[in-house]
């Protein structure tokens, strides 16, 4: 493929549909009963430039969101995200669509986030992210005037869910993020941690438990 | 920390995504309406109806923000990279090494050079005229070798 024209493609607005029916090059004919990102993905395998850039316009903000909440810093979140489609156009020529896109996808993703989060641990313990987020909610506290008072209200209780958030074990939080932002099912978020749907289920109830009790007092 | 310890048997680990299914709006009719008849009575799991949908909440209000347009200018200059072959980036790193400046004035000495002492009598009294075309070309193409040699660095 054209890598030029692949990343011209790239901040296209009008961006073509895969027509299913007429299918191009190797693949397409399987790609019929696949989801519509799976069919897309076997097209940039066969060298479809504009359907890179699809993949990415529909998938991009999902992505970013994701990381934002598992590392919970934007720029980070955005480096790996930005990682996460470099990979995907690496693996193109490999990619076989045995499974939905987004699991394929979701799974980068998420492996991307545990090694960074596991490097991050060594430098910075939770207690301590605990401490400063407390102290930091304090200083806002003490810093703004009255009249803001609705806006410290919800940067404070923002601020205790991030930390509820960050406190979770990492698959537990990611388990939660896909459950509860992408909408996944119990199945998907199994294949994309490696796990059995029980054993999903089982990450999601200690979870939500911990988050519960946690957020309890704003009842 | 509020205890929230279970005391209805629906809030067992094994039951539990009835409720987180009920409460994400993910659960067909026939179990929902089952489930909350099931509540109207049970204590316990109107309370931890209650508290999910709080976490549930919580969460929506977590907001995220999305740089489309420069995140992709990042990505398409990180495609561009990959794309391009290990011995362009030698090339380009050799190139950007050079500089060209100290190639005009040795061009121009040169071209002085061969003016006064012209190899084939180029400032003889009577040059044979087909081969002073020749000779220009030759000096001409010699400057331009000379221009694109490597002569000095940054």
């Amino acid at each position: 493929m054209p890598l030029r024209s692949v990343t011209l493609m790239m901040s296209g607005n009008n961006l073509p549909q895969p027509a299913m029916a007429n299918g191009v090059g190797k693949g397409m004919a399987v790609a019929a009963t696949l989801d519509f990102d799976a069919t897309l993905m076997l097209r940039v395998r066969d060298g479809c430039a504009s359907s890179y850039a699809t993949l990415l316009e529909r998938h991009r903000t999902p992505v970013i969101h994701f990381l934002f909440r598992m590392v919970q810093n934007q720029a980070i979140a955005e480096e790996l995200a930005q990682e996460v489609f470099l990979r995907v156009y690496r693996s193109r020529e490999k990619y076989e669509a045995s499974a939905k896109f987004t699991t394929w996808l979701f799974r980068i993703a998420t492996n991307l986030a545990f090694n960074w989060l596991r490097d991050e641990k060594g430098r910075k313990a939770q207690d301590s992210l605990q401490d400063e987020t407390a102290s930091n909610a304090t200083k806002k506290l003490c810093d703004r005037a009255p009249s803001v008072e609705s806006r410290l209200v919800y940067e404070v209780k923002l601020e205790e869910i991030r930390v509820a958030i960050g406190l979770l074990p990492e698959k537990q939080r990611a388990a939660v993020l896909m459950h509860k932002y992408e909408e996944m099912e119990y199945s998907q978020i199994a294949k994309v941690l490696g796990c059995s749907e029980s054993a999903v289920k089982s990450l999601l109830f200690r979870a939500y438990e911990c988050l519960r009790a946690r957020l309890a007092h704003y009842g | 920390m509020k205890d929230l310890r279970p005391s209805c048997p629906l809030h067992s680990e094994e039951h539990a995504s009835l409720l987180l299914d009920y409460c994400a709006r993910r659960l067909d009719p026939d179990r929902k309406a089952a489930l909350e008849a099931h509540m109207e009575h049970c204590a316990a799991c109107q309370e931890l109806r209650s508290a999910q949908r709080l976490v549930w909440d919580s969460l929506d209000s977590w907001e995220a923000s999305d740089t489309g347009w420069e995140f992709n200018q990042r990505l398409q200059e990180r495609l561009r990279q990959e794309g391009r072959p290990a011995w362009m980036d030698s090339v380009s790193t050799w190139r950007e090494g050079i500089s060209w400046k100290p190639a005009v004035p040795l061009a121009a000495a040169l071209a002085l050079w061969l003016m006064v002492f012209p190899p084939n009598g180029f400032n003889s009294s009577k040059p044979s005229a087909p081969q002073q075309p020749d000779q220009l070309e030759k000096v001409l193409e010699d400057v331009q070798m000379l221009q694109q040699l490597p002569l000095g660095r940054r």
